[in-house]
Parts: C-alpha cells; structure tokens; sequence
C-alpha cells in the first residue's frame, strides 16, 4: 500500500506550537550514500547547460516562471531579522540594537570591499537613510515575530545559522531548504519555517520539499522528525512528519520541477 | 470608546493604567470563529470554495455601489505616504523633507509602479502643494503619536489573511501598527490604525475589524484598538471587549451579506 504523507493543521493559540513539538513522531530515518547517489543519477538525466538552483518556492508554483529577483525591503527582511534575532538570544541584545548591529556590519562588508555586486550588503550600502529606516522597519517586524513565535515554544530554541544547501553531485544543481528556527529536545529535531501570507493548496509540498533538502544537507543524512509551517499571517500552523516517505515524495518534487525545467528549455531551443 | 483631539497622545491613550490591565484573553477566538463560520456558511453557501469571498476595511463602509474608485488619485498616493511615515517612525527616524523621503523610501519598496511615475509627472506647482500636504499630514501624526516606549515591540503593516468557513471566505487587513508593550503576564497588545481622511462612523468598524482580526490571528484578544487621524488629529480609542468584537461580527456579516447581493 503507497504511503501518504499526514499533514497535521492547527491555529494559533498559546501552546498549539509547543503540542506540535510535544507531539513529534519519534521514528529516525537516515538518507544512505545509495540513496544520494540515486538521486544524483536522476538530476544528471535532466540537467541543464547552466547552473540552477531549486527550492520549495519552486515546487508550490510547479516551476511557473517568477519575475526576476531583486532586493528590496521585502525580500530583505528574513536575512536581517533572522541574524538580529540570531545576535539577540546570544548576546542578550534589545532587538533595536541587535538590529543595527547586523546592518553596520552588512555596510562593513561593502565599505571594505568584502561583498560582491548584486549582494545584499552591496544593495545595502547604495541605500538613502530614508530607505534604510524602511528596510529596518521591516526587518524589525520579520524579528519581532520570529520572537514571538519562538517564546512561545517551551523547549530550548535556535535560530538556524543559515539556510540548507545541498549541491547535487555533477548535476549543477544545488538545492535550498529553508528554515527559520530549529527545535531539538533529546530525542527529536523539529524544523520550523516561518511563511507570510496564507497557505495555498501545494504548502504542504513546500514544507516537503524543505525538509527533504535539510536531510540531504546534513553530513549524516538524518531527517528531521517534522517540520512544521508557521503562517502569523493567516493564524495557521501545518505540520509535515519526517517519515522516509514523506522525504521521498519531497525528492520527487523537486525532480519533478527540474524535469519541468528541461522540458521548457529544450523546447525554447527548439523553437528558436 | 474614547475621542479625543490634542488632550493625550494616541500612545499614551493606548497604553493607558499599566495597573489596570487585564490578564490575557485567550477564550474568545474560538467563540468568534465559531459564531462566523456558523453565519458565514448560511450566506456565502458552498459556491465560494474556488472563489473565496474576500473581505476588507472597504467592504465594512457603507459606500454607494457607484462610488467612484480614486485611482491614481493624490489621495492614494498620500495614503501609501503616511503609511510609510508611520513605518519610518516607528524605528526612530527624523524627517528632514518628508515628501522626498517618503516618496524615496516608497520608491524602494515598489521599484516600479504606475501611481509612482503619476506622482514624477506631477507639474512644479502641484508637487510643491503636495509635498507641503504630505510635511502638515506627517506633522500631525507624529505630534499625534507620542513617543515609544524604548522595551516595547513594534510591528508596522502587519498583514492578516484569516480563512474561514475552509476557506470559502477571507478577512484580509492590514494593521498600521501593533504594539506590544511587553509587561509578562498583563494583555498588552494595543492596535493602530492611520488615516489621511477625517474620522466617521466607518472608522470604528475599521478599529473593530482590526481587533477581531487580530484575535482570530493569534488566539489572544488585544487591549485596545485605536485610529489616528492625520488629517484632523481626532483619535478613537476603545478597549476591546466581548461586546466590541460582538459587533465587529455583525459588522462582518453585514458586509457579507452586502457583498453577496451584488
């Protein structure tokens, strides 16, 4: 019988976060060499004469094409908030301040010439102090509510030093799964992902799809044992368990998305 | 519910006797999801699954069918403004011209957008009544504000997308500014609302949409709710209770109803 993956849905409410992570599944599940290398395999068969980079983003929208990226408040906010809060629980800073400090030190960057064009720091440091205070302003409210989240979590919380990256093997394709905060008791390790907006009919894929990246990021293959999507926004909260079946479907969605991808190069090349 | 011109600050009025807060209210969400999904449901019917029916401030108000929308009207533009003075505010920031700050600071955010490029048309004459406008509106709300508390949380334009009735329909708003004053164990999570125009009987649905939004958001039910004025300095400020969010029910499915019948 075909295993399914259990999405689990709850609202907001003091302690629904921290019944999720009371609730974990306690089954481990590790990826083996055999499995990366299948994978691999299957990347290599639909790769690309250029470099790309798939995420969760990606398998939602089922590889629609997106406008072009470009910084701005909004696609700068959870860089910045995540680092200030990062700098807040480790050096007991106001959120203000650990604020400040994470931007002084993006214009550090540019101002000694260690950041490359197009980089955030670079954006950064080409701001007025008008866009600068909205920049702030935004990454304050992005912190304020990772805290907010995070509090109300009663076992001990981090905030994930960076996003996962997986480089596939000779398939120039590197993979990125996203997370916010990380939850890790004695037996169990819960992802968290923080979301704007409302959740869609293909979030659960989403959290899927970064959950299987993080499990292929990490040296010793081991899964997570959920992750779970925060929408502040919509007051919502989803749960995916990190079962092998749930890694395998979220493997099959990002092959799916590079498949996508193939196809529609190969058919501009011919149309051209 | 309170209006007040000049006599305290809309901050001051917010945060009001620190000893007389309430402890945190976390029963009424579920009462009010209920009750909306129970009338909801009888209103919209199962024909808005694929088609939500949304709701916003503007289907609160009582606007006739015909009202002109005001698109690329200055009015909107000066709204956007003064919503990102209240942004920039609320992180400290000093104006030395507000017009061109703002405009800059929206400019960022928005790369490209039509209601930008009407407002770089604009002739010498009318950018400089404009800009003038925006430097009196961004004077009466920061006179109007008061000054932040240096512990409490701000957070500007937080956006809230509440689904009810499995999505068939969606109280989308988006809150000016939500404060948390931080005191633990009190209710201290206070609500404000900005608006260029003057305040009418329609304001106090927008501050009982904010708080019935925000308690469906988070499960918990915020101190007080307020709106600001920058065009007079008039504030409303009310406390929310079960009486406040009963109305802002009936506000909500009136406004259903409404919108179904068109």
């Amino acid at each position: 019988m075909p295993s399914v993956t259990t999405f689990t849905t709850s609202f907001i409410s003091p302690g629904a976060l921290s019944s999720f992570i009371s609730t974990a599944p306690t089954t481990h599940s590790e990826i083996t060499s055999e499995q990366r290398s299948a994978l691999a395999e299957r990347f290599r068969q639909v790769s690309l004469p250029h470099h790309r980079r798939l995420d969760a983003w990606m398998v939602e929208q089922a590889a629609g094409q997106s406008s072009p990226f470009r910084w701005s408040p909004t696609t700068a906010r959870r860089v910045l908030g995540n680092a200030a809060l990062r700098l807040r629980f480790t050096q007991h800073l106001s959120p203000v301040v650990a604020m400040d400090e994470v931007i002084v030190d993006q214009l550090t960057r540019a101002a000694t010439g260690y950041s490359r064009r197009g980089s955030l720091s670079s954006w950064l440091s080409e701001l007025s102090t008008a866009q600068l205070a909205l920049v702030t302003s935004d990454a304050l409210n992005w912190s304020h509510a990772l805290e907010e989240i995070a509090r109300s979590i009663d076992e001990n919380v981090e905030v994930a030093d960076s996003d996962a990256y997986y480089d596939v093997a000779t398939a120039r394709t590197t993979l990125r799964g996203r997370r916010d905060l990380i939850v890790a008791t004695e037996s169990t390790c819960t992802l968290i992902r923080v979301r704007s907006g409302a959740p869609g009919r293909t979030a659960g894929a989403g959290l899927r799809a970064d959950l299987t990246i993080d499990a292929f990021s990490r040296p010793d293959g081991r899964v997570a044992n959920q992750i779970i999507g925060v929408w502040p926004d919509a007051g919502l909260l989803l749960r995916v368990e990190g079962s092998m079946a749930d890694l395998r479907a979220g493997a099959r969605d990002l092959l799916r998305v590079a498949n996508l991808q193939h196809s529609a190069y190969f058919q501009r090349a011919l149309a051209s | 519910m309170t209006s007040a011109l000049d006599s305290v600050t809309v901050l001051q009025a917010l945060r009001g006797n620190r000893a007389e807060r309430p402890a945190p209210r976390t029963a009424d969400a579920a009462h009010l999801r209920a009750a909306l999904e129970d009338s909801l449901y009888a209103i919209v019917g199962p024909q808005h699954f694929f088609n939500p029916l949304v709701l916003r401030t503007q289907e609160l108000r009582e606007l006739p069918l015909d009202f002109p929308a005001p698109d690329y009207s200055l009015a909107r533009v000066r709204g956007i403004l003064m919503h990102h003075a209240l942004r920039l505010l609320s992180v400290g920031y000093s104006f030395t011209n507000p017009f061109e700050d703002l405009t800059s600071a929206w400019r960022c955010e928005v790369g490209e957008s039509d209601l930008l490029v009407f407002v770089d048309h604009l002739d010498a004459e009318d950018r400089a009544k404009f800009a003038t406008e925006i430097a009196a509106h961004t004077a009466t709300l920061r006179h109007g504000l008061g000054t932040f508390g240096s512990g409490w949380s701000l957070r500007s334009t937080v956006r809230v997308a509440n689904l009810l009735c499995s999505g068939a329909v969606a109280l989308r708003d988006t809150i000016d500014l939500s404060i948390d004053t931080g005191d633990d164990g009190d209710c201290t999570t206070v609500l404000l609302d900005i608006t260029t125009a003057p305040l009418d009987e329609n304001s106090e649905k927008v501050l009982r949409f904010h708080a019935l939004n925000q308690t469906l958001r988070t499960g918990v039910t915020p101190l007080r709710s307020a709106v600001l004025s920058t065009a007079t300095g008039e504030q409303l400020v009310a406390e929310v209770d079960a009486a406040l969010l009963t109305q802002a029910v009936a506000d909500v499915l009136e406004a259903a109803e409404r919108k179904c019948r068109v």
